[in-house]
């Protein structure tokens, strides 16, 4: 996003491309036409944190409680503000009372289970894995039968069940044994759970805290055993360690190939942008095609999206003396009304909101621009009389394509100014920074207690009808269209402009 | 040895492959691992070929290009330079190609006939006139070796897959199979054409 900006600040056309796995996308941007964030991107997904502490339904919810709620709880460091944060999130995120005081007992309790692990990482009678089961006991089953007195969560949703299971029931079993590209039942994966937490435990006697690791074996084991064991317990399906080791440690899939086939789009693509204004704005997109027929789509640019909070104001540099100490703010305002032809007057305003000048507020105007800005900051300019739209300039330094007596000079940039549009723009520009979380309908969202993981499943069943003729009888079957990964975050859907053509048109 | 059946205990480098084993998965790495690769043709397409080849991973790699190395070749093969011209492409690419994927050894091939290409599970031409490419395909089509051919023209490209009639596919067109729902059982029987039974 920031480069995006930078690039329709200097009016450069900036190729973007990216690949993951056997997809990819080459997208040039410019300010002729769309521009990186014109089209929303999917955020990363995030869940609240009571399903995560209290109704998990999917895969992901169990394997991220297990790799930022258990593991840091009874291997991280001691961390009361953490503590108290998680128990605010707590308590912010759910209306029901039952359940946050569920929730926060739960979670005093594993405070205790860390001290029972500590103490056994102290003791040098390493056969005694009684903790290990007091552990098991409380966390899959105490805690569930607590969960299962609120009658509340469960209406609507199908119950847990606390988990059962003998201490002889696993001993038969050697981890070694484990593949890890089948997915473990219940025997194995407490023969893991409990395997991996002695091993853990032990390495706290020389390391003070672990954290999670993908390609630490041990913590792996461990996410993958505690997560499925949680999946057990509430009926969601069991992953293999192969995938756990994906979701939790944000794999992204990548071959030679897809880099091979993109980049060698991007060059060619590339070449446009040497062409001219013109050749820039017919550019074409190119993209990993649905289709299984063809490889890739090509689709035309479209122009700049009137509500994109990047490239929907005009922009441009201002060039200043280097001493920002000689130049008032003031000598600055002039500048902009003999350039841009201003009506009347102006308002500046930097880009944290803090106004500067405008006709009511003439405080600064003696004072100099080194008082409130350097080179890198930016500044916004609106018309007092909203005849122009907004514009924002960037501030630097003269550089070294200057002529003689132009030092003292305040060069702005030739800009061509559009009519004023409603002030949404330059408001929402506030929160350009803050990439605003995508809520779920039915989830409500909240910031200390969201926790962010990229989210690679489909869970919803995927139908699709055969459309030869249908009956008499209504059918009640859905057109469904596969919902791909939001992983990458530079991927992009642009499923409406398909074109059809068997010819992929790159000029 | 087949490569149909890879033996299950071997190991894959997880640390360097961990990104490409999630696209391709374990079993169709552990057949690339015991795959001997050649590639006939050294010039744009064909260092492409083999360089993502060399990453991907294979048992060996060995290319054949005795023709010398010319200017206008630069523009495309990029492992080629101005001080490389003369030699034969081949030899010419071996060095840059060798440091791609430490655990792939790659060699030149130094004559092409049946002896020498007997040993390949998979070859792979390119810039091969016609004749030749029957020639060789003959061959491998006669003794279980995959044979893909390869052509650019511009802007524009061809491919020629031959694997064999023994080959297995296990995904005929990459769509994804039809699921449904059944919506009603009755005990009519659907009769005549137009009506399908949804399963």
């Amino acid at each position: 996003m920031y480069v995006n900006k930078i690039a329709l600040f200097t009016g450069v056309p900036l190729m973007e491309s990216g690949t993951t796995g056997l997809k990819g996308q080459v997208q040039p941007t410019s300010y002729m036409t769309e521009c990186f964030a014109c089209l929303p991107k999917a955020t990363p997904k995030s869940f609240p944190v009571c399903t995560i502490r209290s109704t998990p339904s999917k895969p992901i919810h169990c394997i991220t409680w297990a790799k930022n709620f258990l593991f840091p709880q009874l291997f991280g460091e001691d961390d009361e503000e953490q503590h108290a944060a998680n128990q605010q999130g707590v308590s912010d995120d759910s209306d029901n009372k039952d359940e946050v005081e569920a929730l926060q007992k739960e979670a005093n309790e594993l405070l205790e289970l860390k001290r029972l692990i500590q103490a056994a990482s102290k003791e040098t009678n390493s056969n005694d894995d009684d903790f290990v089961h007091k552990i098991l006991a409380k966390i899959f089953k105490e805690d569930i039968e607590r969960l299962l007195r609120i009658e509340t969560l469960w209406a609507t949703r199908a119950k847990p069940t606390p988990l059962q299971y003998s201490k002889d029931e696993y001993s038969n079993l050697k981890v070694t044994d484990l593949s890890d590209q089948k997915p473990w039942d219940k025997q194995a994966n407490l023969l893991q759970f409990s395997d991996s937490l002695i091993r853990l435990t032990n390495r706290l006697s020389s390391e003070s805290t672990i954290e999670f690791d993908k390609d630490d074996e041990d913590t792996l084991d461990f996410i993958v055993a505690a997560a499925n064991l949680r999946s057990y317990v509430f009926g969601i399906e069991i992953k293999s360690k192969f995938d756990i080791k994906q979701i939790a440690g944000n794999i992204i899939p990548a071959v030679a190939t897809t880099n091979a086939i993109m980049a060698g789009f991007s060059a060619v693509s590339s070449i446009h942008m040497f062409e001219g204004d013109q050749a820039i704005a017919n550019s074409r997109m190119v993209y990993d095609s649905a289709n299984g027929l063809k490889f890739v789509n090509s689709t035309k640019l479209d122009s700049p999206a009137h509500s994109c909070k990047a490239c929907s104001i005009v922009r441009g540099i201002a060039k200043l003396p280097t001493d920002l100490k000689q130049i008032t703010l003031a000598q600055f305002r002039q500048a902009l009304l003999d350039k841009y032809g201003y009506s009347d007057d102006i308002e500046i305003s930097t880009s944290d909101s803090r106004l500067l000048y405008d006709y009511d507020f003439e405080d600064n105007l003696e004072n100099p621009l080194s008082q409130f800005v350097g080179f890198g900051d930016v500044l916004l300019i609106s018309d007092s009389d909203e005849v122009l739209d907004h514009i924002e300039l960037y501030l630097d330094g003269h550089g070294n394509d200057l002529e003689k007596g132009d030092e003292e000079k305040i060069s702005l940039p030739e800009l061509s100014i559009p009519e004023f549009r409603k002030k949404t723009v330059a408001e929402e520009e506030k929160d350009e920074d803050k990439q605003g979380v995508k809520a779920d309908d039915q989830h409500r969202e909240n910031e200390d207690g969201v926790i962010v993981l990229d989210d690679d499943e489909d869970d919803d069943a995927i139908e699709i009808i055969d459309d030869d003729e249908v009956d008499n009888k209504k059918r009640k079957l859905e057109n469904v269209v596969t919902s791909e990964d939001v992983e990458s975050a530079s991927k992009k859907q642009k499923v409406e402009h398909l074109e059809d053509d068997d010819i992929l048109i790159l000029d | 040895m087949s490569i149909d059946s890879p033996p299950q205990d071997e190991k894959i480098d997880e640390s360097l492959y961990s990104r490409q084993l999630y696209v391709l998965g374990k079993e169709a790495m552990l057949k690339m691992a015991n795959s001997n690769v050649l590639i006939v043709g050294l010039k744009g397409l064909g260092i492409e070929i083999a360089k993502n080849v060399a990453l991907a991973g294979v048992k060996s790699l060995s290319i054949y290009d005795p023709t010398p190395v010319t200017l206008q070749d630069l523009s495309s093969q990029f492992f080629l330079s101005e001080s490389d011209i003369g030699k034969a492409r081949a030899d010419a690419s071996l060095e840059k190609l060798s440091e791609l994927n430490q655990y792939v050894p790659i060699s030149v091939l130094s004559h092409l006939d049946e002896d020498s290409i007997s040993r390949f599970q998979v070859i792979v031409t390119t810039e091969t006139p016609l004749t030749k490419q029957l020639e060789i395909n003959e061959y491998t089509h006669s003794h279980g070796i995959k044979f893909i051919n390869a052509d650019l023209k511009g802007l524009f490209g061809q491919v020629f897959v031959d694997f064999g009639d023994k080959f297995t596919v296990y995904d005929t067109n990459g769509e994804e199979p039809h699921t449904g729902i059944v919506s009603d059982i009755e005990r009519d029987v659907f009769r005549s054409q137009g009506y399908r039974k949804v399963e």
